[in-house]
């Protein structure tokens, strides 16, 4: 078994060569991966709206009449209160 | 013995660069005198490929053996010898042979089993001791002592032929 372990003392610099390597090529392979990600968050085009499609955007949210579309209860033709409530008697 | 194909002349290459981490026509030409001789003790049941291979791995094995015998013999005794300096440390052949041996002994490594690697890796070439290396295994001291244990005897098995 003292000879298995020198052999193995013999292979002990070629274990610490691969495994530099294999660290320097992981963090090789990492600093790539994060330095194109980086890349298209730069490069790529954020999708933003024109002032004109904002306005039009903030003008159909505001007056048309989609917004508050949701007031139903008075469709209901039910009795509600002074504040739009149904009216629980 | 018939003449070889192309498959097992590239067989035989392949076993000595694997082996001897370099091509070495003058080895590969002795392996195939050795299958000559040995034919006769290769069954007709067994695949002919793999015997080849085992005759040249065998054969690597000699030769790997016979060259560290060389090299530690050299190193003791080089001057009244008269043999080249091959235990000098900037010969090439002796950086050839000991890449050759580590090459060799971390493969035998890689192909034990997964716990048994693990305790080599951290007591042997990790140097951590073994309550260290037993709490990063999460087990008892004694499981690792087997481990090790049985690694090694494993490893012995297997590179028998580097042990001078």
């Amino acid at each position: 078994m003292d000879k298995i372990s020198g052999l193995l003392a013999e292979a002990k610099p070629l274990y610490k060569q691969r495994k530099r390597e294999r660290q320097i090529l992981t963090g090789t392979f990492g600093s790539l991966v994060i330095g194109v990600w980086v890349g298209l968050q730069a490069w790529l085009p954020v999708p933003t709206l024109s002032e004109g499609q904002f306005n039009d955007y903030m003008a159909m949210l505001y007056d048309g009449d989609s917004y508050f579309a949701y007031e139903v209860e008075s469709d209901d033709m039910l009795p509600l209160d002074g504040y739009g409530f149904y009216e629980v008697s | 013995m018939e003449n070889l194909n192309w498959f097992q002349k590239r067989l035989v290459k392949n076993v000595v660069r694997k082996m001897l981490n370099r091509s070495d026509e003058d080895v590969e030409q002795e392996i195939y005198i050795r299958l000559w001789q040995k034919f006769s003790t290769y069954r007709e049941q067994e695949k002919l490929g793999a015997w080849i291979r085992v005759v040249a791995e065998n054969f690597c094995k000699d030769y790997l053996k016979s060259k560290s015998q060389k090299l530690l013999n050299a190193s003791i005794d080089e001057e009244s010898a008269g043999l080249e300096n091959i235990s000098a440390p900037d010969n090439p052949e002796r950086e050839w042979l000991l890449k050759c041996r580590r090459k060799l002994i971390l493969s035998a490594v890689d192909e034990l089993p997964k716990d048994m690697r693990k305790a080599i890796v951290l007591v042997e070439f990790e140097g951590l001791n073994y309550d260290d290396a037993a709490k990063r295994l999460k087990i008892n001291v004694g499981t690792l002592k087997s481990r090790l244990h049985n690694a090694k005897a494993k490893l012995h098995e297997k590179l028998a032929y580097l042990e001078l």
